[in-house]
């Protein structure tokens, strides 16, 4: 069979006279110049209907390999058989011969696989970092806070964690105030707490703060902190690694796996803010504190406009929250006060 | 021998794009991100078998297994940088007190960006040429990376005293020193772009940009692209481009709109309409005496650069995460 022929040395097109055998190609050249062709000289081959595009290794002196081009269609048909015969001893071409509903039945398969270890990465990937990691990230989170306002301890405050979350000193747990009239409390990774002034200032009464504290313990004993660092990288990696396969200077890609991957950390932000409600009203029953205080809160918050624009936005609905965390109550007629009405004036005064 | 048909041509199509696309997501998923290298090369080969001159394809002949290779290398290579970082700022803070670690933390980084950045370049445009053919002859490229080096400080410090004007010469520059160090085969390109021209366009751009609201940007974008291509010569024969602001301004609008209304589905449509109004616009105003050149392979073009930028985008996203 005839077919075009780049030689790799020149770029003049040549016609080559081909011919087939059970594993090799034989090419004559000009001059009468003879190149057999195996398939392990062969780099690649572009079968399209028109044509085949066959690829070799440089087998020719000072050529960087040879470029078939056939596409007489009798020629084709004879290039087609003599290929898949030689292809039957290299992975792709086994693959190739699987059958398309074998190979769409292992790809289904690979894929549920595949989504179970993402899973098993993105959800429990943060166990294998060790707690030393909680308290370094900590301490750069405490000096950012630092600067925030002035950060101090309130004795009222730590009776209060005790309360809610008892041996929590014992478990490396502190709480801070802090100089600040945004009406906030925020766990950090390792283990400090801080409640801001505005919070205080907001909160109706003792139970109502003690629930916003129970929530924040929830959050470091549930390492929700390092839970979403471990995602957030996830996500970012596997996004970016997705949408942006191949197209490595598309800057449309990148910005797409942003906004893709911010969805989903919100997602988890709700997550986990239901998890801490969950394991704070728990901690409160447990405290003889009715979930009550943090449900009021919570329906209370929206009212304080601008100032929470921020937390709502990764924070599920409050009257969603409220209606779970009323449901959760398991403290009947045994609630108790967290703190006499005469320290809690007091201590609103030192927090004002 | 002389040929006709001077034209540049793209042929690929948006639903073609898209199964590639949808097959590496499939693959990079199932293997835990390793198939990324060979979507990447996938992707390229495929825009590139697609766009072709004088009725030749052109054809990229990378592999995922090199890319990979690569990236392996360059996570060794940054996290080995990273080591050093951190013991040379831990050895100044014991010798001469925390006072100089900022200072000498800074000079650490600009002294691996001068030499890092023109040795990534250069390596990165040498594999890609040395992976890129036409009519299975490659292109090569031969830049010394201390040249360039030299171009950007002296370009920098020029822009610097000179309130930014000398930037137009830096990137003419930076442009002779990347096309007359590029060739295909035997065949060296030529560039002659000025400084002074160029410093035209960027004037033009800062005067009407404002006045215009932006949409002037698209039109500068334009006539920077067109400046680049129509200063490019091979065997003294002219390259043109005839690409203008209105393409790019809807290109990018029409790009945007279906990339956001599909959800990223349409970035293969979007990324091809690109390729066609670039590739199309472009022609040699004669054709190339092809008898006369001859095969110059560059077997030294390795994925190592690639594999450092992979890696430190990598990297990056761990820590940005």
């Amino acid at each position: 069979m005839k077919a075009k022929v780049f030689d790799g040395i020149s770029p003049v097109e040549q016609e080559w006279d081909i011919s087939t055998g059970s594993s090799a190609l034989y090419c004559t050249g000009p001059g009468r110049m003879q190149v057999k062709i195996s398939r392990r000289e062969i780099t690649r081959i572009e079968e399209k209907s028109a044509f085949i595009r066959i690829h070799t290794i440089p087998v020719l002196p000072e050529s960087s390999g040879l470029l078939i081009e056939v596409r007489d269609p009798a020629s084709l048909r004879e290039l087609k058989s003599t290929l898949s015969g030689m292809d039957n001893h290299t992975l792709s071409g086994r693959i190739r011969s699987m059958g398309r509903r074998k190979r769409i039945l292992a790809l289904i398969i690979l894929l549920v696989i595949s989504a179970a270890f993402w899973r098993a990465i993105l959800t429990e990937g943060y166990r294998l970092i060790p707690h030393e990691a909680d308290l370094y990230l900590g301490r750069m989170a405490m000096k950012q806070a630092e600067s925030m306002g002035r950060v101090y301890d309130d004795p009222s405050l730590t009776d209060i964690l005790e309360k809610v979350s008892p041996g929590a000193k014992k478990n490396g747990i502190k709480i801070h105030m802090m100089a600040n009239p945004m009406v906030n409390a925020f766990a950090l990774p390792g283990g400090d707490i801080i409640v801001c002034r505005g919070l205080v200032k907001e909160s109706r009464t003792p139970d109502e703060l003690a629930g916003v504290i129970a929530h924040e313990a929830a959050h470091v004993e549930l390492r929700h902190n390092m839970q979403q660092i471990v995602k957030n990288t996830g996500i970012s990696i596997l996004v970016i690694l997705t949408i942006g396969s191949g197209f490595d200077q598309a800057e449309t890609a990148e910005t797409l796996a942003e906004i893709s991957g911010m969805l989903i950390n919100l997602k988890y932000s709700r997550t986990f803010e239901e998890e801490a409600d969950r394991l704070g009203a728990e901690k409160l029953n447990r405290a003889g504190v009715s979930p009550e205080g943090l449900a009021r809160f919570l329906e209370h918050l929206p009212e304080q406009k601008g100032l929470l624009i921020s937390y709502m936005s990764t924070h599920p609905e409050s009257s969603k929250r409220a209606k779970t965390l009323r449901s959760l109550d398991r403290t009947g007629d045994k609630n108790g006060l967290i703190m006499p009405v005469r320290e809690w004036i007091e201590f609103k005064k030192r927090n004002r | 021998m002389q040929e006709t048909g001077e034209n540049f041509s793209y042929r690929g199509n948006g639903s073609d794009l898209f199964g590639i696309y949808i097959v590496n997501i499939l693959l990079t998923v199932i293997t835990f991100g390793i198939y990324y290298f060979w979507a990447q090369v996938k992707v390229r080969r495929y825009l590139f078998q697609n766009t072709a001159f004088m009725d030749e394809p052109f054809d990229y002949h990378a592999t995922g297994k090199e890319r990979f290779i690569g990236f392996l290398k360059g996570i060794g290579i940054i996290l080995l940088l990273y080591a050093c970082f951190f013991f040379i700022n831990a050895f100044v803070a014991a010798a001469f007190g925390p006072f100089f670690v900022p200072i000498i933390s800074m000079l650490v980084i600009l002294t691996v960006m001068a030499v890092g950045i023109p040795f990534l370049k250069v390596g990165k445009q040498r594999f890609l040429l040395s992976r890129t053919s036409w009519r299975s002859l490659r292109f090569s490229f031969t830049g010394n990376p201390t040249e360039l080096m030299k171009i950007y400080i002296r370009g920098i410090l020029l822009s610097i005293i000179t309130l930014g004007f000398y930037s137009a010469w830096l990137v003419c520059q930076q442009q002779k020193f990347l096309t007359e160090n590029s060739s295909y085969g035997s065949e060296k390109f030529s560039f002659s772009g000025k400084g002074e021209d160029l410093l035209f366009i960027f004037i033009k751009m800062m005067l009407l940009a404002p006045l215009t609201m932006g949409i002037y940007y698209f039109w500068f974008l334009a006539e920077f692209i067109r400046f680049k291509i129509n200063h490019t010569s091979i065997q003294g024969k002219k390259l043109n481009s005839t690409f203008n602001g209105g393409q790019v301004l809807w290109l990018t609008l029409s790009g945007i709109v279906i990339t956001f209304l599909t959800l990223g589905f349409g970035l293969p449509w979007v990324i091809n309409r690109v390729m066609d109004s670039l590739i199309s616009s472009i022609s040699l105003e004669e054709p190339l005496d092809l008898s006369v050149i001859k095969s110059t392979h560059d077997s030294r073009g390795s994925a190592l650069s690639d594999g450092i930028s992979d890696a430190s985008d990598a990297i990056g996203a761990i820590l940005g995460g």
